[in-house]
């Protein structure tokens, strides 16, 4: 038997892609945003830098390692990880 | 059986049905504790940064954010090729040892990268004992380019067992799991990255 010729839309990339497309872009605008004297570095951005770099990880660890898929134990796990952690840091930084 | 090929014949020859730990419960432990081990290196930074913003800053402004960036793109996008190698190799298609492959390629590039800006750093006399963003800056990125360096030995391990023919038990979730690390890799640099070169 023969492995069938399978085009790249079979395999449910669509959603991958653009989620890797949003990372991407997060990524330049997060650059962007704290470059020198572009907006003003305020507690306020470092907030949201910090913010949307755990929005992609919760990004990655719900697509790329497909735990939306997973036990709901581990899910919860990873999810509260995902929100304490930079509530943690944020606060951290705004007292700093 | 009743169903057509594209269905899978056996519980891992698709996508993990809802319920399944992807790759091994072991596995899993390992990597919540490397999580909580960095989210404790996060906190560090962060604190360090409200004791010593002067230092911080000026520790900051010697990193070159053009090369984390860059480095950050290269290592989301060898996440990608493994998330679509990993659908490729669970249905048994020899593309996915390319993608492998291609993601161990990016891992060598960010490798490549951090080297240069280690020496570039070291030349420019911003080492471990002048400051201590460089302390921070230096432990924290050898410690994860330490696990890139895991993971592209893994990768190759899944580029082997991604080859035509290999009927080796648990070879999905050995492959899965492989995945999973790679993308912890990824995940703890966006984080890094944000908090050593963006956050001023």
């Amino acid at each position: 038997m023969t492995t069938p010729q399978i085009s790249f839309r079979d395999v449910g990339q669509q959603r991958v892609l653009l989620v890797w497309a949003f990372l991407v872009a997060a990524t330049i605008v997060s650059y962007f945003l704290t470059a020198d004297d572009l907006v003003g570095n305020t507690d306020l951005l470092a907030a949201i830098v910090i913010g949307v770099s755990f929005f992609k990880v919760r990004l990655v660890v719900m697509h790329f390692m497909e735990i939306s898929e997973a036990p709901v134990v581990l899910r919860m796990i990873l999810e509260a990880y995902c929100l304490l952690v930079p509530l943690l840091l944020i606060s951290l930084y705004l007292m700093g | 059986m009743t169903d057509t090929l594209s269905r899978p014949t056996s519980r891992r020859e698709g996508p993990p049905s809802r319920g399944d730990v992807p790759g091994e419960v072991g596995l899993w432990f390992f990597i919540v504790v490397d999580l909580l081990v960095f989210a404790a290196f996060f906190t560090a930074i962060v604190i360090y940064h409200g004791q010593e913003l002067d230092e911080f800053r000026a520790g900051q402004s010697n990193l070159h954010q053009a090369y984390g960036m860059f480095n950050t793109v290269v290592l989301l996008t060898s996440s990608l090729l493994v998330v679509i190698g990993l659908r490729l190799a669970r249905r048994r298609d020899p593309r996915a040892r390319r993608l492998f492959i291609g993601a161990m390629a990016c891992g060598a590039t960010f490798a490549a990268v951090k080297a240069v800006e280690y020496a570039d750093m070291i030349q420019s006399g911003h080492t471990v004992g002048v400051s201590d963003f460089y302390m921070y800056y230096f432990v924290f990125t050898v410690i994860h380019l330490g696990h890139v360096a895991i993971g592209v030995g893994a990768l190759a391990v899944a580029v082997r067992l991604a080859r035509p023919g290999v009927m080796a038990p648990r070879r999905n979730e050995t492959i899965e799991g492989i995945a999973c690390f790679w993308h912890l890799v990824d995940l703890l640099w966006i984080v890094l990255f944000a908090l050593l070169y963006l956050v001023r």
